[in-house]
């Protein structure tokens, strides 16, 4: 008797220390702000000038709160536990959100494509993709536009990724470890988020392969995209348009005004690393950048693929889902 | 080897730094060569703080402490220890714990062997060699213990209280096999004990230790052939004698420390 | 479970034998599986009703299917290899270093007291701190991993050490001393082999300690092969299941370790030491 209730206990117990870990998870309805998600990575321009200026006097009424990442899966993984509202980030992240929870993200809009510059260590002669064979590539995170774009240059070269039984290491170095790690000739090539590549360059730690970089922009991929979470589109469409507005314009001043945006990436990096990069640097990274907020259903079609081929999908990615649905 | 005494404690006195009084005042006395001297008292006489600085373990606050013709300024091959709990090292088997000290004094290996050996069968434990201490009885450990001293054939044998945890056949038993081990070997022994009888029975010279503060109050001569009976009649006579200066004393002990506490309560 | 459910009458001591082991053998099986078959029933229960998203909390049967595909199409096994040659190495050099540094310096009081508090000091800072340096000394790769798991086992094992030297009878080592032992025979002889029993507990802590470093340093350094770098890429890219398959992988590698190792080593230490009864 005593130990069938002791017994039951522990079920009773145990049942309800997993539903507290599984059940959290935000409450529908209006909100009281807007909360959006961005990366310090200068193809987020547009979204990091508007928090000092478009979104400043709020959004259809609600203010907005910005939140800075330090990677795209972790503001994916914040919009889907109900932390954020909106994010600016890239397709890599958004597309294996959507194949993880179909539904819950919604495309609000394009921010900016291209942008991306492969760069390799002085002295290894990498000039092409065929060049990568049995070299150490860095990324900046599994997943992130840079890897699914690497992994597409290898698949048309008819390489692999060693992950895949191929000869080329893909190797995930963060942004603040690369220049260290390119030093220490850990890596032989790089491909970084804009501006970090491109710095590189500038310090001498490596050299640009043009040739790579002028595949990449042919591919249009997207750089940056503007994603919210469905149950805030459905419970605030007043203030959901005003921010697909408020981006139009930020990407507008963005491509006009490129001074502006690398004025506004610098203060960020200062304030939260204490460096700064030469406004040349940044320029230079930003040359290749095209902000739009318009998405080649091509370029996001190859993300798509390149996640499928790298085993990164947990599911289908609805046709649907490849295009802004901004209302 | 020079002539002389085995060992001479000379004025050694020590006092312990939280306590108020000596634990020992300066006491002296002479072992000689292949005596048996015991030091008998009730605890707190001082007897193991006086062992421990003819071991070489405690150092004396003043006076002098010199065994074999040598100052004492630490434990030396020529002295022995033997512990009241044997103190045997658990890991070690019986054969590598008789081998410990002439491992650390480097002896030869195939010497070493032969040693550990003929140190076992004095004390008839040559066929326990295998064995850990743990497998033996209490009995066993001690003689295995003694064996561990015997080894190092040390002109002294230094033995603190070695039988009081073991029960009364056991320690008879012992008892026997010290008298006949000490026979066959004659080292210098100083055994310190408070069963009186033992000591009476062991010694050719027995120096009563009373406590607070430790000192000696008397010394007795035991002048009987050997080996000895423990009922021989001249053995219970001495215990008596014994017992009745220790009770005086202890008395004596007792009324001083009411009159210290009645002091300081005022 | 009950297989002499009848019994015959000549051999009905054998069978009742061979029963009671059964039934020993059941109970035992309850005993140490219930929580974990609870779980996991609950755990079930709870993705089958649809309670939960399944992207917050897979399914079990999909967490074992990840499993499956990791060891099939990621060669788990060699992320796996990786990580416990990397945990066994780091934590081999961590318990040496540390039970020397102990050993060494615990002999004399001015040395203890100048290292000791500096390493209890240390040991209040993660190990994971230190990983930038190690990555500027051994580069970017499996060997900073290696050193930042060998220096979390070095810290507890040193303080381990000097504590079980404190623990070591005083009898014993007077006992050593008056046998004539000193110095480094001493503690290589006497203080080092008194103080295993009270070691063994301290590997333990040191073994967990050494997990909790070699994946941090794992998840940062992804590199090289690595339970942990596989740890990483289930996070970023949102794959919950691939992090859950590799905890359960982390799981079981501690409870084997556990059973197979560390409860024998104990068990043997304490027969060999006499620390149960004398029988």
């Amino acid at each position: 008797m005593r130990a069938s209730h002791r017994f039951a206990a522990a079920v009773a117990a145990a049942a309800a220390v997993v539903l507290l870990l599984a059940g959290c998870g935000g409450g529908g309805g209006p909100a009281d702000a807007v909360r959006i998600g961005m990366l310090l990575n200068i193809t987020q321009g547009p979204g990091l000038i508007a928090v000092e200026s478009e979104f400043t006097h709020g959004l259809a009424g609600l203010p907005v709160e910005d939140y800075l990442f330090a990677q795209g899966p972790d503001a994916a993984s914040a919009l889907l536990s109900g932390s954020l509202d909106a994010a600016y980030i890239g397709p890599g992240p958004y597309v294996l959100a959507e194949s993880r929870a179909p539904g819950r993200l919604r495309l609000l809009s394009g921010v900016a494509t291209g942008g991306q510059a492969m760069v390799a260590r002085p002295g290894t002669g990498i000039r092409s993709v065929a060049d990568l064979q049995g070299r150490r590539v860095a990324v900046p995170g599994n997943g992130n536009t840079q890897d699914l774009t690497l992994r597409l240059l290898l698949d048309r070269a008819g390489l692999r990724a060693a992950d895949q039984g191929g000869t080329v290491e893909v190797v995930v170095i963060s942004n603040a470890a690369l220049a260290e790690a390119m030093r220490q000739g850990v890596v032989d090539a790089a491909l970084a988020s804009p501006p970090f590549g491109t710095r590189l360059v500038a310090e001498g730690l490596a050299v640009p392969v043009p040739s790579i970089d002028a595949v990449i922009a042919s591919w249009r991929i997207p750089a940056t995209v503007l994603v919210a979470t469905e149950e805030f589109v459905r419970a605030n469409p007043a203030a959901t348009d005003a921010l697909v507005t408020a981006n139009a314009q930020a990407v507008d001043r963005a491509r006009r005004d490129p001074a502006t945006v690398a004025r506004r990436f610098n203060d960020l990096l200062a304030e939260s690393t204490g460096s700064r990069i030469s406004t040349d640097v940044l320029l230079a990274a930003l040359t290749g950048l095209q902000p739009g907020t318009g998405i080649d259903a091509v370029g996001m079609e190859r993300i798509v693929f390149a996640a499928d081929v790298a085993g990164y999908l947990g599911g289908p990615v609805a046709p649907a889902a490849r295009v802004p649905r901004p209302m | 080897m020079s002539d002389g005494p085995a060992l001479r404690v000379s004025g050694a006195c020590k006092t312990y730094e939280r306590s108020d009084q000596a634990a020992l005042l300066p006491t002296s006395f002479q072992v000689e060569r292949g005596e048996f001297v015991s030091l008998v008292g009730p605890s707190g006489c001082g007897k193991s703080t006086l062992l421990g600085m003819i071991a070489g373990l405690i150092a004396p606050d003043s006076g002098s402490v010199e065994a074999l013709g040598e100052p004492v300024t630490g434990p030396g091959a020529g002295r022995a220890m033997v512990f009241q709990d044997a103190a045997l090292f658990p890991w070690l088997t019986v054969f590598h714990n008789v081998e410990y000290g002439l491992r650390a004094h480097r002896v030869p290996k195939a010497e070493r062997r032969e040693r550990v050996q003929d140190a076992l069968r004095l004390v008839h434990l040559d066929d326990v060699a295998s064995r850990h201490p743990h497998e033996l009885s209490g009995g066993m450990r001690q003689r295995v213990s003694i064996a561990r001293a015997l080894v190092m054939r040390p002109g002294i044998l230094l033995m603190d209280e070695p039988f009081s945890a073991l029960d009364a056949q056991t320690r008879t038993i012992l008892t026997d096999e010290l008298q006949r081990i000490w026979l066959e070997t004659r080292p210098a022994v100083v055994f310190v004990t408070h069963n009186l009888i033992e000591a009476a029975f062991l010694s050719d010279t027995v120096h009563l230790l009373s406590s607070g503060p430790g000192r000696i109050v008397k010394t007795y001569d035991v002048d009987l052939p050997r080996p000895r009976d423990e009922a021989h009649p001249a053995l219970l006579e001495l215990r008596h004698d014994m017992l009745d200066r220790l009770r005086a004393e202890v008395g004596g002990a007792i009324a001083r420390r009411a009159q210290i506490a009645e002091v300081t309560a005022l | 479970m009950s297989a002499a459910g009848g019994g015959g009458t000549g051999s009905a001591g054998r069978l009742t034998r061979a029963s009671h082991r059964a039934r020993a053998l059941a109970l035992e099986v309850f005993r140490k599986g219930w929580f974990v078959t609870l779980v996991l029933l609950v755990w079930w229960l709870i993705t089958a009703a649809g309670w939960v998203d399944p992207y917050k909390l897979p399914a079990p049967g999909d967490v074992l299917s990840t499993l499956g595909t990791l060891f099939t199409e990621r060669a788990l096994m060699s992320d796996l290899g990786a990580t416990l040659l990397r945990l066994v190495e780091g934590w081999a050099i961590g318990v040496v270093a540390g039970v020397l540094l102990g050993l060494l310096t615990g002999g004399s009081r001015t040395l203890e007291d100048g290292i000791r508090p500096v390493i209890a000091g240390l040991q209040s800072v993660p190990t994971i701190a230190f990983l930038p340096l190690a990555i500027l000394w051994f580069g970017f790769s499996g060997t900073a991993v290696l050193a930042v798991t060998a220096f979390g086992t070095f810290k507890p094992m040193a303080l381990a050490t000097y504590g079980a030297m404190h623990q070591v009878s005083p009898t014993l080592l007077m006992a050593g001393r008056a046998l004539g032992a000193r110095g480094l025979f001493m503690q290589r002889t006497l203080m080092f082999p008194a103080i295993v029993p009270s070691l063994v507990t301290g590997l333990k802590m040191g073994w967990s300690f050494a997990w909790r470093a070699l994946m941090a340093a794992e998840i940062i350094v992804t590199g090289a092969a690595g339970l942990g770098g596989v740890l990483e890429l289930g996070r970023e890219i949102g794959a919950i299941d691939v992090v859950m398959a590799v905890i359960l992988v982390i799981l079981v590698v501690g409870i084997v370790t556990e059973q197979l190792f560390f409860t024998r080593l104990e068990r043997w230490v304490n027969r060999r030491w006499g620390l149960v009864g004398a029988r």
